[in-house]
């Protein structure tokens, strides 16, 4: 909602956010701390000491050139990294304070917190319905009336109710490629994460398609602090209120998004967004 | 700022645009500051036949303007250039409208000239000396802030920034001056109407700098420096 100052201008939300952020982030309002955080795939370093934050309820945008480790580092966030062969972590990545890495942390429980969407659309060959529930009778609900309400909440939200209202049952493989990533989208907030992790979401869509998707990052960021790894900058600079730019594996800099595209601090990322010979 | 980052894109095209848009507005600067010069000479000869020149000539202004304005915002909406690139192109936009502003005074200096009657035009003014030293002052701060671009140079830029006091001190004691002229003679009071008008125009285009070395430092340094406390510049700037 907007609010004016005393001078009768509207300060819009962005607006609002863009000011906050000048003056850094507040530690109560982060929601992931990365602390020293080195990860090897076997005997081949892939992430150099990265010390960073993910503030709470914005949308934090990595950007940097193919292999700088930025999906890596998203990867580690809910732990899929555990899945390849030979990876090895060390540091730490506080989430809400408490390390992910820690023995008593129950991986599949992280990753009902820490949802994912990949870059290629991958529903399951059910219907739109059963894509959406999916998470929740994972997790014994079978209250029809719940499910109901949740698949109808989290359509709504990934901006998709409209369009499949009315065919439900059909199977999502049926939905052009935008449709199925909202759809994707929709069934990682069905489960009421705290994070949602976005790889190159947008990289298989056309134009509209992709626009609806950042509209509904937008939107999504009220209730969701959302990570998006993105090889388009253009989009990171649309979407995103903090911009970390990433460099053979290490953390370069980190900014406010209206910094980082207009004035960064580091030769290196500035060469990178303006397309200069590194 | 070293000019030549803006030819290391890996985009040849690119680089030229820029490149382009850079030469132009210097181009556009230099033609405005003969506009000026000629508007002044024109003020002291009294010369009705130039300022008619003076001010048909402020037509190739206004179509610099336009023309370098669009290739700026075909470049916006090719390229989305970001960080110094995109402080290139808002620099040069800012600068150019500055410029075309300054050709605009420069055009009513003329006209002040062919609107004198012909008394006014005969016999020097008595503070037309000081009008002179006001507009040396201008053009000297006209060509350091064209330089200040071309080389992207801060120092100057702040330089520049710092003469408009002077420029302001001079304009307010030549208006102080002009109205005991008028007091002391009031024969004189039509010429010296046209005469503080003058002066207006010559410290408005000075203003005009002012924005031109404000919009160079932005490029330079990414701070906008407009409406801080000249008292605060350092610490703007460096701080």
């Amino acid at each position: 909602m907007n609010e004016t100052t005393t001078h009768g201008i509207n300060l819009s939300a962005r607006d609002k956010a863009f000011s906050k952020h000048e003056g850094g982030i507040d530690p109560a309002d982060v929601t992931i701390e990365v602390k020293n955080l080195d990860l090897f795939y076997g005997s081949k370093q892939a992430l150099f000491h990265i010390n960073m934050v993910i503030p709470r309820h914005q949308v934090t945008a990595f950007i940097g050139p193919s292999g700088c480790g930025k999906s890596t580092l998203l990867r580690c966030f809910n732990r899929m990294n555990d899945l390849v062969d030979g990876c090895r972590v060390t540091g730490e990545i506080l989430l809400e304070g408490k390390n992910i890495y820690d023995r008593s942390i129950n991986v599949a429980d992280l990753r009902r917190r820490v949802g994912m969407v990949f870059q290629k659309p991958n529903p399951f060959p059910k219907s739109i319905y059963e894509n959406v529930v999916y998470g929740l009778r994972i997790q014994g609900i079978k209250n029809r009336k719940i499910l109901d309400e949740v698949v109808e909440k989290s359509l709504k939200r990934a901006a998709l109710w409209e369009e499949v209202a009315d065919r439900l049952n059909d199977n999502a493989l049926g939905l052009s490629g935008g449709q199925q990533q909202r759809l994707v989208i929709a069934r990682a907030i069905a489960i009421e994460p705290e994070v949602i992790l976005l790889d190159e979401p947008c990289s298989a869509l056309d134009p509209i398609s992709t626009y609806k998707v950042e509209e509904l990052i937008y939107e999504l960021k009220n209730q969701f602090t959302i990570v998006i790894v993105t090889h388009n900058m253009q989009q990171a600079a649309r979407v995103s209120d903090f911009t970390a730019f990433m460099y053979l594996g290490e953390m370069i800099e980190m900014q406010d998004t209206k910094t980082l595209f207009t004035n960064p601090k580091d030769k290196r990322t500035e060469d990178y967004i303006t397309g200069r010979y590194g | 700022m070293d000019r030549k980052k803006f030819l290391s894109h890996i985009s040849e095209e690119f680089n030229v645009e820029l490149e382009t848009i850079i030469e132009r507005t210097l181009d556009m600067g230099k033609y405005v500051a003969t506009q000026v010069y000629d508007s002044l000479r024109v003020l002291r000869e009294g010369d009705v036949e130039k300022a008619k020149n003076v001010i048909a000539r402020d037509a190739e202004v206004n179509a610099l303007d336009i023309s370098i304005s669009e290739a700026c915002t075909e470049i916006l909406a090719i390229r989305q250039p970001t960080a110094s690139d995109l402080r290139l192109v808002v620099t040069v936009n800012s600068i150019i409208g500055n410029l075309e502003r300054i050709g605009d005074e420069a055009k009513k200096i003329a006209w002040l000239v062919i609107n004198n009657d012909e008394g006014c035009r005969r016999v020097e003014h008595p503070v037309t000396p000081v009008v002179m030293d006001l507009g040396e002052n201008i053009l000297v701060s006209l060509h350091d802030v064209l330089s200040a671009f071309e080389h992207m140079e801060l120092e100057k830029a702040i330089a520049v920034i710092r003469a408009d006091r002077d420029i302001n001190d001079k304009y307010e004691a030549l208006i102080r001056q002009l109205v005991l002229t008028m007091m002391e003679n009031s024969r004189l009071i039509p010429c010296s109407l046209n005469m503080i008008w003058t002066a207006r125009s010559l410290e408005r285009i000075g203003d005009h700098i002012k924005n031109i070395g404000e919009a160079i430092i932005y490029l330079v340094k990414g701070k906008d420096i407009r409406h801080k406390p000249i008292e605060e510049l350092d610490n703007t700037v460096f701080g």
